[in-house]
């Protein structure tokens, strides 16, 4: 069989097959659209097997690969489908000569079903699916990175130098290259979730002193911190880190005098602005193995609660997780670093730029958990002691902001103190450890204290 | 020797950019199948590049290892030139010639056969034997005398061999492998005193790093630099250590000829430990490389990689501060590199000025300092083990549900909402098309997995910007959508129309409705049925919808073998009721069937438009008796009123004393028969007509009119009849008399 035919082949059997998938989870079994879509998938299965003895369908990062030869990433549901596998850590699908229909079928089946909780592989076994199997890929496991501040150093200085590739790349008209974003993601997202300490500091060097390429990268440290801090690990961490690492790739077609004017854009200058999110959308959802996400994010990512802010003139959709942490750690991270023309700004001006009243911005809930894990607590900030007690903040401590003094007013059982007393939260007790170490801010509403009141 | 024209630096960068394009379009053809996109693309790019670089005239290249020789000039080494050739090179090609009609064809024949593996292309008799069997004219190839160069190169240049001795270092580079035998140690010696070996050695090992698309991966390609320096220095300073400044010096120049990218992420990374694993003393690679570069040589550097970025970067601004740490040397080597920038096109652009302050500032002001402010510092510093801490405890059931919008059918769902977006934001002519084509193709999918819901949501995106006016993706989503019509997914989907419960097929129906009438081609074998089931009901419903523009789709069904098909077309025509279906529903009268004669008559009865009428007058007037009288049968089997306008139109336009004398009759007989009161006035106006010599005609004429009005037996008709026999003309008068009264009960 001629090569163009046989990738066209295994293009529409990969395709059929995710349809189906697709609609397994839309219909019963015995709807005739799944009866249409397992007979078609079989007879391709079918006429495939012909003259080669398995068919291996592989997913290595976002890629499909069958029977060692890549296909083009063709429309969305390809793409759902290849995320749903790798969520469910499938990597491998090899379907067998003399597969029938019915194992066609109940493997469909099987795989549509995310809810079982027996193992898929388990279930084609009950079914008598013999012919159709899953497992793991082997890939060469990469070096282990050693920890410590070396290791972050180099991870970080590494992670900058990409998404300075990557950016270069776009710009010239080339895809970016996921493969380089996605080492460094693996990296910086093990940092997140393991060497907590270290890694985050590095951002502070000068050394790599690019607005663009250093802000990429901390939005994508800060994003996964956000994800890590819900619980989110693995792939979906990843996804996280990957799309705020991408979310502003876009900017490489605003022109340079806009993109770092230090005044007010003029109405023109604003609308080139603001074309970034669709041009990062273009550039990402036509990059091979970029994650669903990484898009989404980027056409998003200016948007408010309220899908006021830009795009405009778009369809109504409920904002993601992702864009909304991404949203966030953007803002952030702009408001904090030092820009040619300005200084970053002061952790609290940025807390309340960030949590103006009334301002639709900004999820209120993802927002004060981000307040939280930056343990920014400036004066007047109610919080939590490590003895469970609340106070609010009445002074920072010049040198560790998140050591402030507080004047306690709920003790650890909730209830009201009548004479409020100062804790510095800095001093350690006899044996080093902090037994009043601000813990996290608290909603005042939750309380049912004006913290203002006690100041 | 003859005078060499320099190149100018806009030429140079078109060159530069076809050498980069031959190189993608080669490497992307080498993977693709020349129908591919992606090498459609690539061919497409090429061609546009060659024009840029080529103009109108011929253009011819030399082929060096090391570089392109364009009119006994060698082009500068830049990374893409110096690829190009490495390139071709490999190739066997000594020399390329485009003559200006060389077009897509032949670039498209051309990368075929530098896709080939070129020991196949040798065994063939090299690239030009090959190209002369098979090529285009529009392009001359000429290629190496192996057997002269290898003798040359072996006589002048012993330690550029590229012998398996040469491949195992190269090797043992790409695999940083640090033990190496005393065969190896003593080449790289010898290759340590020559810039040329040096550079093609650092060429070679940077050759596998590089991306699907060809694409140099920068970091990698440095990294393997300085893994061959690394060596090179390590080897002379154990066995001669006294020669270590003048390999320094060689490194350099070797360095300069390298892609100034390359050169910024070899001398910009961290230096690595790599001469203490030699077992060697002294500064670092990238310190000494960094000492060996003199003012020229970095302003070369700063001058080449400002001009192809247009800016400076912090990173330029870190190697510039590692070469030239002092700020006099910085000055100095600024002054010459604004002079070096001043005579290229980039330099003499009006915004160059104001760029260059801000290089400038850059560039002097790079310092190791901090970068944000300490209470930053210290937040990142602890948010990674807040963020565990937190991970740990319950996350809040409001956030938990957020984790939901990351669910695998709210992604996808997303996914479709953004193209969908895209499609409506699209401003640029040039992408639309590509657009409008993704979402149809994302439609295909869905339709192909019974997801209508998401199916509707995006035709119908395309169908609206198919109507907006003034939208660039306007043409594009119109012709995605009639494309879309034929796809295997939609012609399944319509396959499964009677199967649907009534919610899907009503999604159905109006993806359909998006679409437009190509739809019907899907769905007219619904129609090739006698019973009325239940697709056919629907396919009815929604080709009937699109009106007279489903008329054309229904040709094919209107000349079907089955006559119920026939009649199902006609009764569709009928319901449309559309001038332009009158064409397909006559050729239906002529037939035998008369069910079928009889569904195109009620038809052509439902048109208001006088080509109806005239359609039954012509067939009327063509067929003869039997097919004439069955016709007419059909005209008035159902007495439906719709045809009495037809009829009178006949009556109207028929000459009743000449050749149309027997259909009149016939018309007479049918309005009697059908007997409402609309054709009266008609009737009466051809009872009053009269002609001499033809008075058995127009007794029968007149006989006929007063049956009908009879058989109409309105008040009106009555009112006629008394009119004819008071007042009509002898004749008349007395055949209404003849007539008598109607008759009661």
């Amino acid at each position: 069989m001629a090569d163009t035919s046989r990738h066209e082949q295994h293009a529409e059997l990969v395709r059929r097959l995710a349809a189906a998938v697709r609609g397994a989870s839309l219909y019963t079994p015995e709807h005739p659209i799944i009866q249409r879509g397992a007979d078609a998938l079989a007879g391709l299965c079918q006429r495939a097997l012909v003259d080669q003895e398995a068919l291996v369908i592989g997913l290595i990062g976002d890629e499909v690969v069958v029977n060692g030869e890549r296909l083009l990433r063709s429309a969305t549901a390809l793409v759902g489908f290849v995320r749903d596998l790798q969520e469910r850590e499938i990597e491998k699908v090899t379907i067998a000569r003399g597969v029938t229909r019915d194992e066609i079928r109940a493997f469909v089946f099987e795989l549509a079903d995310r809810r079982a909780a027996i193992p898929l592989q388990t279930r084609l076994e009950q079914k008598g699916v013999r012919r159709v199997t899953i497992g793991r890929i082997n890939v060469e496991q990469a070096e282990e990175e050693s920890t410590g501040i070396a290791a972050a150093r180099r991870i970080y200085g590494a992670a900058v130098e990409t998404a300075e590739s990557l950016w270069e790349s776009a710009k010239a008209g080339d895809q970016p290259d996921p493969g380089a974003a996605r080492r460094i993601i693996d990296s910086l997202a093990k940092m997140v979730s393991q060497d907590r300490t270290s890694l985050m500091a590095l951002t502070a060097l000068k050394r790599y002193d690019n607005y663009t390429f250093t802000h990429m990268v901390n939005v994508s440290v800060l994003a996964m911190a956000q994800a890590r801090s819900l619980n989110l690990e693995g792939p979906l961490l990843r996804e996280f880190g990957f799309a705020a690492l991408m979310h502003d790739i876009g900017k490489v077609h605003t022109p340079l005098e806009v993109l770092n004017k230090p005044d007010k854009l003029t109405r023109e200058e604003f609308d080139l602005m603001k074309q970034h999110v669709v041009d990062g959308a273009h550039i990402l959802r036509r990059t091979p193995e970029m994650p669903a996400l990484a898009p989404v994010v980027a056409f998003e990512h200016h948007l408010r609660q309220d899908l006021s802010g830009y795009p405009e003139n778009i369809g109504h959709r409920d904002l993601n997780l992702c864009t909304q942490i991404v949203s966030i750690a953007d803002v952030y991270d702009a408001l904090r670093s030092k820009r040619i023309y300005r200084d970053g700004l002061p952790s609290d001006r940025i807390r309340a730029i960030m949590t103006e009243k009334d301002s639709p911005a900004f999820n209120t809930k993802l927002l004060r958990r981000f307040i939280n894990l930056m343990g920014l607590f400036p004066v007047g900030t109610l919080v939590r002691l490590a003895g469970d007690e609340v106070a609010v903040v009445t002074h920072e401590h010049p040198g560790d902001p998140f050591r402030p003094q507080v004047k306690v007013l709920l003790d650890r059982l909730g209830a009201p103190i009548e004479q409020p007393g100062l804790v510095n939260t800095w001093e350690p007790d006899a044996r080093g450890d902090f037994p009043s170490a601000v813990v996290e801010a608290v909603d005042p509403d939750s309380v049912n204290l004006d913290p203002l009141a006690y100041l | 020797m003859p005078e060499v024209t320099p190149v100018s630096p806009e030429h140079l960068r078109s060159l530069s950019a076809f050498a980069r394009s031959l190189v993608a379009a080669g490497r992307s053809r080498a993977l693709y199948p020349p129908d591919h996109p992606a090498v459609r693309t690539s061919v497409d790019r090429l061609a546009s590049a060659l024009r840029r670089a080529g103009a109108t005239q011929p253009l011819a290249l030399g082929i060096t290892p090391d570089t392109l020789i364009l009119d006994d000039a060698p082009l500068p080494g830049d990374g893409p030139v110096a690829e190009a050739a490495a390139w071709l090179h490999e190739r066997d090609i000594l020399r390329l010639l485009f003559l200006p009609d060389a077009d897509g064809p032949a670039l498209q024949a051309l990368l075929a056969l530098l896709a080939e593996d070129p020991r196949t292309v040798r065994q063939r008799g090299g690239p030009a034997a090959a190209w002369t069997a098979a090529g285009h004219p529009a392009i001359g190839i000429e290629q190496i005398d192996f057997s002269q160069v290898l003798e040359d190169r072996d006589v002048e240049h012993p330690a550029r061999r590229k012998d398996d001795l040469w491949r195992a270092i190269v090797q043992a580079v790409i695999d940083r492998r640090k033990t190496l035998d005393e065969a190896v140690q003593r080449r790289l010696l010898e290759i340590s005193g020559n810039v040329l070996a040096i550079a093609d050695l650092a060429q070679d090992v940077m050759a596998p790093s590089r991306a699907a698309d060809g694409s140099p991966m920068l970091t990698s390609q440095a990294a393997a630099v300085v893994a061959a320096y690394h060596h090179l220095v390590g080897i002379v300073d154990v066995m001669e250590p006294a020669r270590r400044a003048e390999v320094m010096q060689n490194l350099a120049s070797a360095t300069a000829s390298l892609d100034p990218r390359v050169v910024l992420q070899m001398l910009g990374g961290p230096d690595e430990a790599g001469i203490a694993a030699t077992g060697a003393a002294g500064p670092g690679i990238k310190r000494s490389l960094a000492d060996a570069f003199d003012d020229v040589k970095v302003a070369q550097l700063l001058a080449t990689t400002l001009a192809l970025d247009g800016q400076a970067t912090g990173r330029l601004a870190e190697v510039f501060d590692t070469i030239a740490p002092d700020e006099p040397r910085k000055r100095r080597v600024l002054t010459l590199t604004q002079s070096l920038l001043s005579e290229t096109s980039f330099g003499q652009t009006t915004q160059f000025k104001t760029l260059w302050t801000s290089m400038e500032e850059l560039l002097l002001t790079y310092n190791e300092k901090p970068f944000v402010s300490s209470d930053y510092q210290q937040g990142l510093d602890g948010a990674g083990a807040r963020a565990e801490r937190m991970a740990s405890g319950d996350v809040p059931a409001d956030l938990a549900a957020l984790v939901d919008t990351l669910g695998q059918d709210n992604v996808r769902r997303l996914s479709c909402i953004l193209l969908v977006d895209l499609l409506r934001l699209e401003r640029d002519p040039a992408r639309a098309p590509e657009l409008a084509r993704d979402v149809a193709a994302l439609a295909e999918d869905l339709l192909l997995s019974g997801d209508y819901d998401d199916a509707l949501m995006v035709s119908s995106a395309l169908a609206e910007e198919a109507q907006r006016p003034g939208a660039v993706t306007r043409e594009g989503c119109r012709q995605a959508l009639d494309a879309l019509a034929g796809t295997p997914a939609f012609v399944e989907a319509a396959g499964g129309l009677a199967d649907m419960a009534d919610g899907e097929a009503g999604l159905f129906e109006a993806i359909c409705g998006r679409i437009g009438p190509a739809a019907a081609d899907a769905l007219v074998r619904w129609l090739d049925v006698d019973e009325m089931t239940t697709g056919r009901a629907r396919a009815t419903r929604i080709i009937g919808s699109y009106g007279a523009r489903a008329v054309s789709r229904l040709s094919g069904l209107a000349g079907a073998p089955n006559w119920y098909a026939r009649r199902n077309a006609a009764d569709l025509l009928g319901e449309i009721a559309a001038p332009e279906g009158v064409p397909l529903l006559q050729p239906m009268l002529r037939g035998a069937d008369p069910r079928v004669t009889q569904a195109a008559v009620r038809a052509l009865s439902s048109i208001d438009d006088p080509a109806a009428a005239r359609a039954v007058h012509t067939v009327l007037r063509a067929a003869g008796g039997t097919q004439r009288l069955a016709v007419v049968n059909a005209l008035v089997a159902e007495r439906d009123p719709r045809v009495v306008p037809v009829l009178m139109r006949i009556l109207d336009e028929s000459e009743p004393f000449g050749t149309d004398h027997a259909i009149v009759l016939d018309t007479l007989q049918a309005i009697g028969q059908i007997g409402h009161d609309q054709a009266v006035p008609s009737v009466t106006a051809l009872m009053t007509r009269r002609r001499w010599f033809a008075r058995g005609k127009s007794r029968a004429l007149k006989q006929a009119a007063l049956s009908a009005l009879r058989a109409i037996g309105s008040s009106a008709a009555e009112t006629a009849i008394t009119e004819a026999r008071d007042h009509g003309d002898r004749l008349l008068r007395r055949l209404a008399r003849d007539l008598g009264g109607p008759s009661h009960g």
